[in-house]
């Protein structure tokens, strides 16, 4: 195996990704059979499957998840030791919430995979190559479905915003230790979609931080997740699938 | 990579030649009769003088549930190969899969048995059931991750695109 160099700061900005993809896709999968309309369960549906599939690739190139196989490093390890963030792991019951959420995620996870691209060597580099030919599908979902709603009515607006407002409160948590110049980036990205949907984002982009800017400490609903994630390999741990 | 070193003999010319057309015969299990090769996922196919083969595949987006089923598949039609020893598949993390790499064969395969259409050049569809060209994108989700949706306002029908 030709494996990266994989030295101490780029394995921690792989580990939070890959935790990151997987808490994400997996939340994303609440959407299928209850999207609120044939093509958005579709969609989350599809998004979902490529953020797993990126977890899986970037946990391989780990040695600590090649070491104890991927699915026992990705399920079974201690909450603290996960280095996911709030906005991954947080519970969307509301879809305003889910599709806000998606749209601050995948222009962070884009902008990591390029700085990815652009760092790394292969073959991380490749799968960073890989992983923004897809991404661009993820951009677009969110896009197309925020400049139509965002203004569309007055509640429509109100809730998006909200929305907005409780994940940038999530930020320092999101960007602590792996802001790789990238934080300012992605906030001039999303001040800039926000004023095309006719939203003002300074004041939004400056809203209180409400998780801690720390990604060792998990979510309130991160247990009762993490359960339902393990619910059938706690049934016998020694299947084989 | 002892087995590129060695350089290519008659021998393992042939066994090489013999091992791609038993990928012919590996399917997608998505399009259960259209080839692997047809539909661009072999990349490399390397023998050695001692009947050890080594399959680069590439994959058609990185989550395709497939994938495992595809390289067992690729094992079974490989190792029956007469003087083929000993076989090992390899996902490729490049390059990329586009819809550039399927072969004419693939795209009429596509378009008779499930109604499903590449993009032309200039990103424009025409209907695998009428031939119209009046076809408009309708859902960039579909059935599976790598289908889009598409409607031909000629006949009506629903056309899937592959992206
Ligand atoms: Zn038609």
């Amino acid at each position: 195996m030709n494996e990266p160099s994989m030295d101490p700061p780029l394995a921690a900005v792989v580990l939070a990704l890959a935790d990151d993809e997987h808490m994400v896709g997996a939340r994303h999968t609440a959407w299928i059979g209850l999207g609120p309309f044939l093509e958005e369960d579709l969609a989350f549906c599809s998004i979902a499957q490529d953020e797993l599939g990126h977890a899986i690739a970037l946990y391989e190139m780990l040695p600590a998840a090649q070491a104890s196989g991927i699915d026992a490093f990705g399920l079974l390890r201690e909450p603290s030791a996960y280095r996911s963030s709030w906005l991954a792991e947080w519970e969307c019951t509301d879809w305003a919430d889910s599709l806000v959420r998606q749209w601050l995620y995948d222009r962070a996870e884009t902008l990591r995979w390029e700085w990815l691209r652009e760092m790394s060597s292969p073959p991380l580099a490749d799968l960073a190559a890989r992983a923004l030919s897809e991404e661009s599908f993820h951009l677009a979902h969110a896009e197309h479905l925020l400049c139509r709603v965002m203004p569309s009515t007055e509640e429509a607006k109100r809730r998006l915003v909200a929305s907005t407002s409780r994940f940038l409160g999530m930020s320092d948590n999101f960007w602590v230790d792996l802001d790789l110049g990238l934080r300012q980036q992605w906030e001039q990205l999303v001040a800039g979609d926000l004023a095309r949907w006719g939203v003002e984002g300074t004041a939004l982009l400056n809203t209180p931080q409400v998780a801690p800017a720390d990604r060792s400490v998990r979510s309130p609903g991160f247990d009762a997740f993490h359960a339902e994630l393990t619910e059938v390999v706690a049934l016998d741990p020694s299947a084989i699938w | 990579m002892t087995d590129l070193a060695a350089g290519p003999t008659v021998e393992t010319r042939e066994l090489t030649s013999a091992v791609r057309t038993a990928l012919g015969t590996v399917t997608d299990p998505e399009y259960p009769d259209i080839s692997i090769v047809d539909l661009g996922l072999v990349e490399q196919v390397n023998v050695t003088p001692d009947g050890h083969a080594t399959v680069g595949l590439i994959p058609t987006f990185s989550s395709c549930p497939a994938l495992a089923m595809i390289a067992t598949d690729v094992s079974s039609a490989v190792e029956v190969v007469p003087g083929i020893t000993d076989t090992s598949v390899i996902w490729l993390s490049t390059p990329v899969w586009s819809v550039d790499r399927t072969s004419l064969t693939a795209r009429r395969q596509l378009e008779s048995s499930y109604t499903v259409v590449l993009r032309r050049k200039d990103g424009t569809l025409r209907c695998p059931v009428c031939g119209s060209d009046q076809v408009g994108d309708q859902s960039m989700a579909g059935p599976t991750r790598c289908r889009s949706v598409a409607w031909c306002e000629t006949c009506r029908n629903v056309v899937e695109v592959m992206r």
